[in-house]
């Protein structure tokens, strides 16, 4: 009975915050073995469920790994940045080619509306596909109002 | 103070020992194994990229724990906007016996849900003490909490969990008598 009694006075400290880690290794020592008395069956659940906890580990290592500087993403981004700026930087310094202008207004009227011509043409192109939905569109209508 | 040069070999040999502590608070507190394993990834190349000053902390164990502990509430706060809820990990056991197995399995499972109920600041302290066994100094400072502060939380947990257990345990033998 002894121990029983040494355990019940560690439990009411414990329940205080009062135990130091060398009780709490003693209450975790009874609670985990066999001979319990009954009436602690709770604490046996505690003290057992913490044991376990204790082991869990995650089966994954978690090791940074050391990037070469030109991989690390940010790295890159500025070395990238770096070369575009340069490339912009050597071509604006060589073609300052002059592309001409129209002294005459009538022809650069001409040519603008050309331009428009072209621009426009493409886009028509392109919106005769759209037209198409409009099949779909009668078709779909058509067997759904069959219902 | 000059900043201290330090390698990765460095790095492992400080972080590696306690890689499973960040997971096992990870998973206390985001419950699933696979978040836990997510931000213990994030904690760690938090602190690789902070490896230049951790060479002048103190007390590194404390310091990763607190980011740890930081990481985590982000997460469940971004969780809980994003109304998420985590799937409770797995359990193995090595109990020879299935049955046995099983009960112990379910046992464990249920003071793990009961703990899961209790505030965070009891469920991170109890963690703290319990199962990693840190001293009231440390805990102390993890938690940036006053010693007092720590034992009453320490306590209202262990009471809670007792209490809960007790409650649970009337509860079935009602029923089954």
């Amino acid at each position: 009975m002894k121990r029983e009694d040494t355990i019940k006075q560690l439990l009411d400290k414990y329940l205080e915050g009062q135990t130091d880690i060398k009780e709490e290794k003693v209450l975790s020592d009874y609670f985990n073995g066999d001979d319990i008395n009954p009436e602690w069956m709770v604490y046996k659940s505690m003290f057992s469920y913490f044991q376990v906890a204790r082991e869990e580990q995650s089966t994954q290592t978690f090791v940074p790994k050391v990037r070469p500087f030109w991989k690390s993403w940010h790295n890159l981004a500025a070395i990238l940045m770096v070369a575009v700026a340069t490339t912009f930087f050597i071509k604006s310094q060589t073609t300052g080619q002059d592309l001409g202008t129209y002294d005459d207004p009538e022809l650069a009227l001409q040519e603008t509306i050309k331009a428009f011509d072209l621009i426009g043409d493409k886009l028509n192109s392109g919106k005769k596909e759209i037209l198409r939905l409009n099949t779909l569109e009668s078709t779909k209508t058509k067997y759904l109002n069959l219902k | 103070m000059k900043p201290t040069k330090m390698k990765a070999s460095d790095f492992n040999k400080l972080i590696l020992p306690i890689q499973q502590k960040i997971f096992r608070l990870s998973r206390r507190l985001l419950v699933s194994s696979d978040s836990a394993e997510d931000a213990t990834q994030d904690v760690l190349l938090k602190l690789w990229n902070k490896k230049e000053s951790l060479a002048n902390i103190k007390n590194v164990e404390a310091f990763a724990m607190t980011m740890t502990k930081n990481h985590c509430l982000d997460q469940l706060k971004l969780k809980s906007s994003q109304n998420l809820r985590l799937v409770h990990s797995n359990f193995e056991n090595s109990a020879a016996n299935p049955h046995e197995e099983l009960q112990a399995k379910q046992e464990w499972n249920r003071v793990e849900s009961m703990i899961e109920k209790l505030p965070e600041t009891q469920q991170m302290v109890l963690h703290l003490r319990e199962i990693e066994g840190y001293d009231y100094d440390k805990i102390c400072e993890i938690m940036d909490m006053k010693p007092t502060a720590v034992r009453v939380t320490l306590s209202r947990a262990r009471k809670a969990l007792v209490e809960q257990l007790a409650k649970q345990n009337n509860y079935e033998k009602r029923r089954y008598n």
